[in-house]
This record gives C-alpha cells, sequence and structure tokens, in this order.
C-alpha cells in the first residue's frame, strides 16, 4: 500500500437509495483525509452524514465515486476482504454505544480484538478513565459508555476512526469531557466526526457542512 | 477471536427462553434413551432366548465357552427363561410370534424415540428465530466491527449447536439415572435395559448435529441482516 499523504480520499462520491425518485443522499462529494487529522463535518438530520460515513468506512459502496483507502481502491475489493480492512484500520463510535448488555465492560472491549490480549484491553480502558471493569453497560453512566464505546474502537489500534453523532446522547459539560478525550488519545489517529453539534465544530481541524448531500468546506 | 466466544455468554441472555429449550430438548433426549436402551433391553433379551435354543439343541454348547464366566451367564439365563416361559424359542410357534413381537416393539420404539428427539431439537428453531429478531442490531454492530457475514453466521450456528450439547449432556445424565430408576421399579417385567457408552455418545453427538442444523437458517437469516439499524 502507497504511505500517501491522505488517508482516505472520496473523488466524485454519489450515493441514491432510491434509484426510482432519483433522490440522492451524497451528490459527488470529494474529499481528501490527511493521516493524523481530525476532521468533523456539520449538517442537520437528513443531510447525508451517516451516508457519507458508511461509505467513508467501506460499510456502502458509492453508487459512482471511487473510495480510496490508504491509496487503494476500494470498490473492486470483496464483501470478506472490506470486512477485513475495517477490522484492522477502522474503529466506529455511533451516538448509541451498542455495548452488549450480557457481557461487562472488560467483554465489550475485547469483543473485536484480533489477538485476545487482556492486559491490552484493560490498558485502553484505564486510558479513557474506565477502572471497573465488571460492570455490565446497564450498571454505567453515557458518557461511561461512550468511553468504553471510544476503547472498543481503539482496541485493534486502527488507522482511522469514524464518528456518527458521538455526543448525541450526552449533555454538554459531558459531551465536552468526550471530546476532550478523544483529541487527547488521538495521537497519530486520523479522526473523522460527523454531527449536528456545533460544539464539536471546536474541536476541528477541518471543518467542513454538509446539507442534502452536498459537502462544502468551511474555509 | 471474541465473537466465537460469545454463544457461550449469550447464555447469560435470555435466561428463561435459553432454559425451556434446553428443557424441550433434553426431555427428547431422555425418551430417546429410555426408548432406544429399553429396545436394545428387548434385543438382548431375544438374543439370549435364540442362544438358549442353541444351548438346548447343542448340550455341548457351553462346554465350547472358553470362559468360566461365559458358561455362568448362559446358565442363569437359560435357567431364567426356562422358569418364565418353560419352552424352547426357537422351535416353539407362540416363541416365534413372541420373538417377532417383540422384534416390531423394537422399531416402534426407535420410531417413537426419534420423533420425541426430533420434537425437541425442534425448540433450538424457534429459539434461535426469535433470538434473530431481538438481535438485528448486535449483527449491525459486528458488521461494523469489521465480522464478515461468514463469522456471523457460524457463531450463531454454534449457539444453536450449544444449546444441543448442554441439553443432551443434562439429558443423558437425566435419562441414565431415570433408566435406573425404571429398571429398578419394574423388576417384575424382568427385562434388560441396556446403556451402552456408544449410545450415551451417539445421543451427544446427534442431538449437538441436529441443533446446529437447525440453527443454519436462522443464522443465515441474522447474518444477513442490514447494518444500517446501529446508526439509528
Amino acid at each position: 500500500m502507497r504511505d500517501g499523504e491522505f488517508i482516505l480520499e472520496l473523488k466524485d462520491v454519489s450515493r441514491t437509495y432510491h434509484r426510482q425518485s432519483g433522490k440522492q443522499a451524497l451528490e459527488k462529494i470529494s474529499l481528501n483525509i490527511k493521516r493524523g487529522s481530525l476532521t468533523v463535518i456539520i449538517g442537520p438530520s437528513g443531510a447525508g452524514k451517516s451516508t457519507l460515513l458508511k461509505t467513508a468506512g467501506l460499510l456502502e459502496k458509492p453508487t459512482q465515486g471511487s473510495v480510496v483507502f490508504k491509496g487503494k481502491e476500494t470498490r473492486e475489493l470483496s464483501p470478506g476482504e472490506r470486512a477485513k480492512l475495517i477490522h484492522r484500520d477502522i474503529g466506529f463510535i455511533l451516538e448509541d454505544s451498542n455495548l452488549l448488555p450480557y457481557l461487562n465492560l472488560l467483554e465489550n472491549v475485547m469483543l473485536p480484538m484480533i489477538n485476545s490480549d487482556t492486559e491490552n484491553a484493560k490498558d485502553i480502558l484505564k486510558n479513557v478513565g474506565l477502572t471497573e471493569l465488571n460492570k455490565f453497560p446497564e450498571e454505567i453512566s453515557y458518557l461511561e459508555e461512550q468511553k468504553a464505546a471510544l476503547a472498543r474502537a481503539l482496541v485493534n489500534k486502527p488507522s482511522v476512526i469514524l464518528c456518527d453523532e458521538p455526543t448525541g446522547k450526552l449533555d454538554s459539560s459531558s459531551a465536552r469531557k468526550f471530546m476532550d478525550l478523544l483529541k487527547n488519545l488521538k495521537d497519530n489517529l486520523t479522526v473523522i466526526i460527523v454531527s449536528n453539534n456545533d460544539l464539536l465544530a471546536s474541536y476541528a481541524e477541518n471543518l467542513f457542512y454538509i446539507k442534502d448531500g452536498v459537502l462544502k468546506e468551511k474555509k | 477471536m471474541g465473537i466465537y466466544t460469545l454463544p457461550l455468554k449469550n447464555m447469560r441472555r435470555n435466561k428463561i427462553r435459553n432454559f425451556s429449550t434446553i428443557l424441550r430438548i433434553a426431555g427428547g433426549v431422555i425418551l430417546l434413551l429410555i426408548l432406544i436402551s429399553s429396545g436394545l433391553g428387548i434385543n438382548s433379551f431375544v438374543k439370549q432366548a435364540e442362544s438358549f435354543g442353541e444351548t438346548t439343541l447343542s448340550p455341548n454348547a457351553s462346554q465350547t465357552n472358553s470362559s468360566s464366566n461365559q458358561t455362568q451367564i448362559l446358565t442363569s439365563v437359560v435357567t431364567y427363561l426356562n422358569s418364565t416361559f418353560g419352552i424352547d424359542l426357537e422351535s416353539s410357534p407362540i416363541g416365534n410370534s413372541l420373538k417377532n413381537l417383540l422384534g416390531t416393539l423394537i422399531y416402534v420404539l426407535d420410531g417413537l424415540a426419534s420423533i420425541a428427539l426430533f420434537i425437541g431439537v425442534l425448540g433450538v428453531l424457534t429459539t434461535m428465530y426469535f433470538n434473530e429478531i431481538e438481535r438485528r442490531r448486535e449483527v449491525g454492530l459486528f458488521k461494523i466491527m469489521g465480522f464478515s457475514e461468514g463469522q456471523i453466521f457460524l457463531s450463531l450456528t454454534l449457539e444453536g449447536a450449544l444449546l444441543g450439547l448442554i441439553a443432551s449432556i443434562i439429558g443423558v445424565i437425566l435419562g441414565y439415572i431415570g433408566v435406573f430408576l425404571i429398571s429398578s421399579v419394574f423388576t417384575f417385567i424382568s427385562l434388560n435395559i441396556v446403556f451402552p457408552p456408544w449410545l450415551i455418545l451417539g445421543v451427544i453427538l446427534v442431538t449437538t448435529f441436529l441443533s446446529f442444523i437447525l440453527a443454519i437458517y436462522p443464522a443465515w437469516l441474522a447474518s444477513k441482516n442490514d447494518l444500517s439499524v446501529v446508526f439509528r
């Protein structure tokens, strides 16, 4: 794989869900994401934020255009190859933590691990500020849930973290705490956040706005 | 990989549903064991009766046995059959009819046993189907973690097989106790109830395999779930 300046490149990406109605969720979006950058994309509900994230995260193929990840064109990848790439290189954090209720925090974080290294999982949980590893999701706050989701996303040491409304269930104080934590732990990671919360714009190194599937950069 | 340990951990949730499924399968296993072991007992009884016939036709037969222990058993069986029927099963028309009747009974018992087990194991299908409906969000999560549909499918079918394995082990233990109790309570029937090791192993393997097979369709359905559900 080519070790270029951009880790992720979207080239004229369009996404249509209902071909007959012709409504496009994304319209010819071009976006180059630098390695180690923190990109925030702000937009209202239904603007195409989640679709953009799913396409950038290789979960969905674009109807038109191409997605280049680490210098590699992803369109021709088989479902198995895409899954492997996601497993090793991409971590997701969503509005709902989606922690499995019947697993404790440590088990939840270890779930996606490629190598079941318990000590590594414990270290990551400690780094996000969670020490009571035997607690179950129903016993912790939303902020702690999102911290656990962050730990789970980091556990395979991915290159990119993609966040969809990561502070959607948090009050403004907790949202700031979560964003501060994410920024501190980011290190060389590339982070892309989509949200309708303007608060997150202040954390952006690159800021974009999206509306009706059209992306515009805030200079 | 974490996803393959989930079937075991998933036993913690839906405890009532899993428990009732295990009970149903175990019930089938118990019936299967009791009926098959009774059938085997009848079979061994018929064979003993046949050897009794050979003994009467060939008085020196007992001398050909090298083991004195075998001779002792044969003698006691001969004595027992003599006292029960007072006839030679091989040459008597009544004995032949009885032998045929017992042979048919074995088939009937085996047939009933298979049906009982199958009905019990069908519980896996409904349980896995309900699990599939409940776990759409979970499957979506597995997909965004980068697990392939094949890995998700395998994890879910293993869950079905695990239900069968646990139930069959419980069923074998309870079945063994049941067979022991029946044979000790109904001593007046005087039929052997045979419980060989291959039957135990066979029942566990067949039940686990059947459960695995029945989990395939719900697991396949679940693995095809759309991941978009986790983004809502």
